[in-house]
Formats: C-alpha cells, structure tokens, sequence
C-alpha cells in the first residue's frame, strides 16, 4: 500500500466513516424517535436508562467528531519526524482511535434503531447481536487502523546507527556483557515494599491496598536493572534484580545489531514496552539515550538500554559474521 | 566489557582472561562495585573449562583487584582501577627488564635508584 493511501485512508476514509456512524442515524430516524431515548440495556436487553433525544444526540456527534478528529490526527505526521519507536506509539493511538470511534458510532446506530418507531422509550429492546456486532466492529477497526499506521514511515528515518563488527579471528571466541542501572526504580520500588509492608502490619489483606503497593513496588525493582551478555549462542538479557526474568535472542534469529538513541517517551515509557510476538517489535527500557537494537528474522525488532551498546553491537555483528 | 581468548595463541586461557579483566579495570571500562559474570556462565560463553575462569579470577583477587563471595559473585574493588595500571606497568617492567637479561636484584636496585 502506497504512503499516500494510507495518509487517505487513516486521515479521511475511517474519520468519515467514524463521524458517519455517529451522525448519520440520528438524522435519518430523528423523526420516528420518542422525545425521550433508551440509552442504556440491562444484560436481558432491556432499557434501564435514558436521556433526551436532542441531548444523546448531540452527546454521539461530539464524542464521534473528537474520535475522528484524533484519528486524522495520527496521520497528519511527515515521514521524516517519525522514527521507528514513534512510530509505534502512532500505530498504538491510531488504534485506540479507531477502536473508540467506531465503538460510539455502532452504539447511535443500536440506540436509534432501539428506539425507532416508539412512542416511550420504556418499550426499547437490545438484542444480544448488537453487542456482539459493536465488539467485532470496533476491534475490527482498531486492527485495521493499526496495520495501516504500521506501514506509514519509511524506515529510513530514523537515528539507528549501523556498527562495524570487532575483528574475530576464526577459532577466536568472544564474549561482551554490560548493563544498565536505573536507581529512581530500585529506591521508588524499594520504598513501595516498605509502605507495603506498613500498610499490610496495619490494615491486614483486606482492601487489597498493601497488596497492590508490594505488587507495584516488585515490579519496579524487577526493572531497576538489567543485564546483557553478548556470546556465540546469541544476546541473552535478563533482570539484575530478579533471576528468572530474562529474555534470550538466539543469534540464528538476529539479522544485524546497530545502536540507537532510545527516547523512553516513544514507547510510552519505562520498563518492557511493545511484545515481539503481538507487535513484532519489543524494549527493555530503563533510562533514555543510548541502547542495543537487534534486528531479527520476521521483521521484529528488540532494543535494550545498556551502556557500551556500541560495543555490544560491534560484537553481534562480528558473530554475525563470523557464522556465515 | 568485551573478553576474547584463541585457544590457537600461546598464552594460557587464563592468563588472556585475568588479562582483559586487569586492562578493562585499568582503563575503567569497569569500575568499583561492578560485577564480573559468573564463572560459569563466562566459562560456557566462551567455550573453556569453569576452572580456567576460576583460576583467572583467583588471580585477580590475589592481585587485590576484586572480591571474591559466596554467593554475591566477583566484585571489582574501590580502586581497582590505579592498582590495576601499576600492576600492568609492573608487569611490563618485569618483562622487558627480563629480555634485557636483568636478574631481580638488578631490577629491584633499578626501582630504588629511580625513588632515590
């Protein structure tokens, strides 16, 4: 699909279609509608809720207008301020979008048509259909807007930096490891168990408060470091603070290493952002600025912040090389 | 920190390990308070035996470059990095004194006229 139908399509095509669904059937029922609409359904379908007719029609406009308005948005960014880890976030958003807007849209359409032809809104029926179809309908969307946004930067823009391979001597073996350290979620984390354990000594389980704050606070000092080691089997990296937690990238998947300048903000911040399997493209994010982005078979890529990333790459490459 | 060994040069394995630990220390690629990997998984990495990394390590204590614990692994010490560059130029003096056919008394009357 070319750059420009993307552009048309997740700036024009879904936002008109969004606003469609949100307007078009107040203005074609509007006048087989009771003053008084059902706006809500108990699980048998039946009304238990409602609101004036020009009100919930107003309400679907605007909330269909701001949808289709944030959606044009995600695609209104020139290739050459987009980089790849932005890129992510826009494909993230145009899905959100998309998922939202179609979700309003499909309920005005089951609202008026609820209500279509009735004198109270007392009489208004949900089937079971319209749930299924609105659900199916707005992750539908979402899927679509997503695989469109995914494809609207060329790759070429972007900070990553090719990096040459150390020289290896056939028979010579290698091996690089290094890491990188974030202290703000070691004591942030640290400092959550402890009120954990105050809030639990003091409240007990109940409330689920003390639990949350130890569940949180683990999972910020699983992350206030990690570990990376580059040898002839491939990349492992792994958490410093909590064993077991480890992802491993074996070199028959890398296709080549490089460094880029990873901006936290662009993944939507700290800790494993993305997944390899859902979105091809997954970081170990820990602090801004320099980090280690393999690129591996399928398309997927995987970044991590350590410090010496540039001689880490060096050495995958020069694995790389070596094997073939 | 990167560490290479070819089995193919002369030099013992250990000796080429305790060597790009000493110079890393000494050029603060590492510094205090870093750990080295554990033996066994730097053993594996590389494809030698544990004992050989063991054996490297055991050097680097001895030489007061990092602490060796149960169970917290092996540390690089707090100034590790000074002690490691006399230690390289030691080494070094003691080589080249070595090819010039210097005996240790020779060498060591050398060190105090430069004191002196």
């Amino acid at each position: 699909m070319a750059e420009r139908t993307r552009r048309l399509l997740l700036g024009v095509v879904l936002p008109i279609v969004i606003l469609g669904l949100a307007v078009l059937p107040w203005i074609v029922g509007w006048g087989d509608l009771p003053a008084t609409v059902a706006t809500h359904f108990d699980a048998g379908g039946a009304a238990d809720g409602s609101a004036p007719r020009a009100v919930q029609a107003a309400a679907s406009a605007l909330a269909g207008l701001a949808a289709a308005a944030l959606l044009a948005r995600t695609s209104r960014r020139r290739p050459d301020d987009v980089d790849r880890s932005d890129l992510w976030t826009t494909s993230a958003q145009a899905g959100v979008w998309a998922f939202l807007g179609v979700l309003m849209g499909v309920v005005s359409v089951q609202i008026v048509s609820a209500n279509h032809g009735l004198a109270d809104w007392h009489d208004a029926r949900l089937g079971l259909g319209w749930v299924v179809a609105a659900i199916v309908a707005s992750i539908g969307a979402a899927a679509l807007a997503v695989t469109i946004a995914q494809g609207l930067a060329p790759e070429t823009a972007s900070s990553a930096a090719p990096v040459a391979g150390v020289p290896l001597a056939t028979g010579e073996r290698a091996v690089w490891f290094g890491h990188a350290r974030s202290k703000g979620f070691l004591v942030g984390g640290l400092a959550l168990v402890v009120v954990a354990g105050v809030v639990l000594a003091l409240v007990g389980i109940t409330g689920g408060l003390g639990l949350t704050l130890l569940l949180v606070g683990l999972v910020l000092s699983l992350f206030s470091s990690v570990e990376v080691r580059v040898d002839g089997v491939g990349v492992h990296v792994r958490s410093g603070a909590v064993p077991g937690v480890r992802v491993e990238l074996p070199l028959a998947e890398i296709v080549a290493a490089r460094t880029i300048d990873l901006n936290p903000m662009g993944w939507g911040g700290w800790g494993y952002r993305g997944s390899l399997r859902l979105f091809r493209r997954a970081a170990w994010v820990l602090r801004a600025g320099p980090s280690l982005e393999l690129e591996l078979s399928g398309g997927r890529r995987f970044a991590v912040t350590v410090d010496g990333a540039e001689d880490a790459a060096a050495l995958v490459n020069a694995l790389l090389a070596q094997t073939t | 920190m990167l560490i290479k060994v070819d089995a193919g040069s002369g030099e013992p394995l250990f000796a080429q390990i305790a060597a790009q630990v000493r110079a890393a220390i000494a050029g603060g690629r590492v510094v205090e308070g870093d750990r080295l990997p554990p033996a066994r998984e730097l053993a594996e990495s590389l494809g030698v035996n544990m004992h050989t990394v063991l054996r490297a390590y055991g050097d680097l204590r001895d030489e007061g470059l990092v602490d060796m614990r149960r169970r917290r692994g092996v540390i690089v010490r707090a100034a590790g990095d000074t002690r490691a560059r006399l230690l390289e130029l030691a080494r070094e003096l003691k080589a080249e004194a070595a090819r010039q056919g210097l005996t240790k008394t020779e060498l060591r009357k050398l060190i105090e006229e430069v004191g002196g």
